[in-house]
């Protein structure tokens, strides 16, 4: 099963989101930093009709539909690299996902805190996208020692692996995330072996006020995410409204189907859509 | 992306990535699909809800035999052949 992890600085609607998605109240979501400790874990059918229609062609009763294992992770600051806020605990925990949603606080609200003082996405996506890099270059530099031995042995593979990290190394120290280096499909495959949290494919949920969610991608907090998202990261980003999509979790799936059909406001950022873009 | 298995026992959706091949695809389903894996069997899904059933597919000639550099598209419905 498919594992993503929910990231981001504190207070920005993680939880929201990860209740919503998994349409349930596991994760308590509450405005004050750090408010989830110990990650929580949810499994989200991902919805896709096809499986019902292929059903009747296939004459079964049986539908088994796609999973995704969300993970909601503690919110993360500004030197967790070093152990800052709850720190290494939560790298560690993103190392174990296949994909990264970072939520991206869009919308202004004086009652949430910000941690960072006021609201300014693309900070924010610096800020978790330094402490990851940081991370990486950590790893990195361990491998390159324990590989320099080998290579000087003569062990071929270690050659090889060397080069690459030395072309990895500097890529990373200019704060660049590793899935935009260029690589060749080998290195790709190598690559993969580091266990390296920026290689990780990233969707950017910007998390908007419920008032904005129709001209999501007019607000200017979004316009400022996509720009930055275009030139700096291979990723995509999805608008949504955490909150909107945690009041809807009590409905089922075809009430929700009918107010979103109702309401043309609530169509375009759907938490559905989160999990179609994977 | 999800692809999809489609049997008498059940219909079952897979995720995986995008420009995954063929043995890759069927390394989700078991591991020994991805070491032993020959070919797969590939109908898109369009073709097959629109011919409404799997033989008037294969009559059209829309199930395709593909090996081990396919790449998967989303909605593909897959029979694996593998031998261990």
């Amino acid at each position: 099963m498919l594992k993503a992890g929910i990231v981001g600085l504190p207070n920005v609607g993680k939880s929201t989101l990860f209740n919503a998605l998994t349409r349930s109240r596991k994760a308590e979501a509450a405005n004050y930093p750090f408010c989830t400790i110990d990650p929580n874990v949810g499994v989200v059918i991902v919805p896709d009709e096809r499986a019902y229609v292929l059903q009747k062609i296939a004459k079964t009763n049986v539908v088994v539909p796609a999973a995704i294992e969300f993970v909601d992770i503690a919110g993360l600051v500004a030197g967790a690299s070093k152990g800052e806020g709850l720190g290494n605990q939560f790298l560690a925990t993103i190392r174990e996902v296949d994909a990264i949603v970072q939520v991206v606080r869009c919308f202004e609200d004086s009652d949430v805190v910000h941690t960072m003082g006021g609201v300014d996405p693309v900070r924010d996506i610096e800020v978790i996208t330094t402490e990851l890099v940081l991370a990486d270059l950590e790893a990195v530099a361990k491998r390159v020692s324990k590989t320099q031995k080998n290579a000087k042995a003569g062990d071929k593979e270690a050659i090889i692996e060397l080069a690459f990290l030395q072309k990895l190394e500097p890529h990373l120290n200019a704060g660049k995330t590793a899935n935009t280096l260029p690589a060749t499909p080998e290195e790709v495959a190598l690559m993969k072996l580091f266990q390296l949290l920026t290689e990780k494919p990233v969707l950017f949920a910007c998390n908007v006020a419920e008032s904005d969610l129709a001209t999501a991608e007019q607000n200017k907090f979004v316009q400022k995410v996509a720009e930055y998202v275009r030139t700096h990261h291979d990723a995509a980003y999805v608008p949504i409204s955490a909150k909107i999509e945690a009041e809807l979790i009590d409905l089922p799936p075809e009430g929700l189907r009918r107010v979103r059909a109702d309401q043309g406001h609530l169509h375009p950022a759907r938490a559905d859509d989160l999990l179609h873009r994977r | 992306m999800t692809y999809f298995t489609a049997g008498e026992k059940e219909v079952r959706a897979w995720t995986i990535k995008q420009g995954w091949k063929a043995p890759q695809a069927a390394g989700v389903i078991h591991t020994d699909f991805e070491k032993g894996f020959i070919k797969a069997e590939i109908v898109s899904y369009e073709d097959l809800t629109r011919l409404g059933s799997v033989a008037a597919a294969r009559e059209a000639g829309k199930y395709r035999l593909e090996g081990k550099e396919y790449i998967f598209h989303d909605g593909d419905v897959a029979l694996f052949r593998f031998n261990t």
